[in-house]
């Protein structure tokens, strides 16, 4: 009940201390938009280059072709080895009617009769690290002709999801280093403004906590606001995201509908807008609020 | 603070030895004791930079002495916190010459503010700021705001705020030091009926005529020190 009473009493002065700094104020909220917009984008790609990766990853797979001339029993034998090797997920064998006809059917127009291709044994990994390894032991067996290399595109696709993350943190930091500094600077500038009116909060007895909230109410309000108009940019980003992702990955083994990917990031960005301005005026309050 | 007093039983204030130096070495309070009886009037005069500001800012805990004690209804408030300084000014009620009002607030606001400062809901509030504004007889102003108030009006917004409390004691530093002389009579004679009901005033003023009318307990401050004590 007290609670609320207060509460009520100290929003009401922050609306007072908000408008009195209006451009500043505007200035706070735009920032800390900007702040948790590109923190929710960010977080928002890296979910997204997270599940691709694994749906990337489950279609690395390594094909070791086999020597033509291989009894039916060598074969098998090969392909026992292979699916012993603690690096295999799976492997199967495809003959070479079969390559023939996966082949004819993804270029329809070309004309082959005679088979040109080796039988070969397809293996899935049982991740996309163990790649290279996999590559080496499969070169080392008897009877396998050639391996695949797919090393060289799988580590460029990993070399850009990393720089792509350094740069997303690094962006991030900045945006929320200007968060924090204008915040607390605000509140600086509102204190000072208030000073005549703190003097006569503290003549009439009000207790230095009561003197304090509207100010960090009002910090955390930027936050809030912020998190709130960054949300309403972040509902168009998140479709274009998702629609650039189903694209580029046609085949979606993840159900990504199912995570609520997009409440999840607003409600996590409210919470961090909301943290970062109550952050940002406390010390600003402790450190101009003797 | 209400019991455990160990002076006179009757005496609300006592201040003891008390020194306020401000860097480097002006000592604006030099070893000023005094006490003040429940429901007394008392006066304080010296020139311009006595220390009578000082004093007041002392006694109500806007200020930390560097030594001495003071006492008021038999608590030391030198032993209090001075984080804790506002259950003092709870308990206080103090006036100044500027007036000291929230411009952005009308009359009743800025004399509601003293309570809800202390968290009082707006029910008691009311009755309590309705009662005060009688007093000042302010009633019809109490939607005005500060700024469109004569001077005597707004000191009279200002001591509704220090009474609206019940306060132990009124502190009033010059109260009339802005206001012509028929306004400060009028200021005076309020005063004067609030202290009839009980209220103990202790008043600062370099006003020569007052202090003649009056003819009440007149505390002399000259360069921070005690200098003189006048009994009519
Ligand atoms: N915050 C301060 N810092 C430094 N010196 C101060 C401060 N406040 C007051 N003083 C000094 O202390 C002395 C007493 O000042 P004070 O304001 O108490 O006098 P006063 O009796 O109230 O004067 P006046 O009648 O002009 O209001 C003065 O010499 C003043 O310069
Ligand atoms: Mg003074």
């Amino acid at each position: 009940m007290r609670f609320f009473i207060d509460l009520r009493r100290s929003l009401r002065e922050a609306m007072v201390v908000f408008r009195r700094n209006g451009l500043v104020s505007l200035g706070c909220i735009v920032i800390s938009t900007v702040a948790l917009f590109s923190f929710s984008v960010i977080l928002l790609m890296a979910v997204y280059v997270r599940f691709g990766t694994i749906s990337i990853g489950d279609r690395l797979n390594v094909t070791a072709f086999l020597e033509a001339t291989l009894t039916h029993e060598e074969v098998n034998t090969i392909l026992v080895r292979i699916r012993h090797l603690p690096e295999t997920k799976d492997a199967v064998y495809v003959s070479p009617e079969e390559a023939l006809r996966e082949l004819k059917s993804k270029f329809h127009d070309l004309e082959i009769d005679a088979s040109p291709i080796p039988p070969s044994v397809r293996i899935t990994p049982g991740d996309t690290a163990y790649v290279p390894v996999l590559i080496a032991q499969l070169t080392e067996l008897e009877g396998v002709s050639s391996v695949t290399d797919i090393t060289e595109a799988a580590s460029n696709f990993f070399g850009i999801v990393q720089i792509g993350t350094i740069l997303g943190i690094a962006l991030l930091l900045i945006f929320f280093a200007g968060f924090l500094f204008i915040v607390s600077a605000s509140t600086g500038i509102s204190i000072y403004s208030f000073r005549r009116e703190i003097e006569i909060m503290q003549l009439v007895g009000a207790s230095r906590t009561f003197v304090q909230n509207p100010f960090i109410i009002l910090g955390s309000l930027y936050g809030l606001i912020g998190a709130l108009l960054s949300s309403l940019f972040l509902i168009p980003s998140y479709q274009r995201i998702d629609n650039f992702y189903h694209a580029f990955i046609a085949f979606d083994p993840i159900p990504l509908d199912e995570y609520n990917i997009l409440s999840r990031i607003i409600l996590l960005a409210l919470l961090v807008g909301l943290a970062t301005g109550w952050i940002s005026a406390k010390q600003s309050v402790r450190r101009y609020l003797k | 603070m209400k019991k455990g007093f160990e002076a006179k039983n009757s005496s609300i204030l006592i201040a003891k030895d008390l020194v306020k130096t401000y860097p480097p070495y002006q000592k604006a309070v030099n070893r000023i004791s005094f006490s003040v009886e429940k429901g007394e009037f008392v006066f304080i005069v010296g020139k311009s930079g006595a220390g009578k500001t000082t004093l007041f800012r002392l006694l109500s805990k806007q200020e930390e002495a560097d030594s001495g004690q003071i006492f008021i209804n038999g608590n030391d408030i030198t032993r209090i916190p001075p984080k804790r300084g506002y259950l003092v000014r709870r308990e206080l009620g103090v006036v100044y010459q500027d007036f000291k009002l929230i411009h952005y607030k009308t009359v009743y606001e800025n004399i509601s503010y003293a309570l809800e400062v202390q968290s009082v809901p707006d029910r008691k509030i009311r009755k309590k700021v309705d009662e005060v504004l009688q007093v000042v007889e302010l009633s019809h102003k109490r939607k005005a705001l500060p700024l469109t108030l004569s001077g005597g009006e707004q000191q009279r917004v200002a001591i509704a705020r220090a009474l609206v409390n019940r306060p132990l004691i009124l502190f009033a530093d010059e109260p009339t030091g802005n206001l012509d002389w028929d306004t400060s009579w009028e200021i005076l004679k309020l005063f004067m009926a609030i202290n009839c009901q009980g209220t103990t005033i202790v008043m600062a003023t370099h006003n020569e005529k007052l202090l003649q009318l009056m003819k009440l307990r007149t505390i002399v401050l000259e360069q921070g020190k005690k200098t003189d004590e006048i009994f009519y």
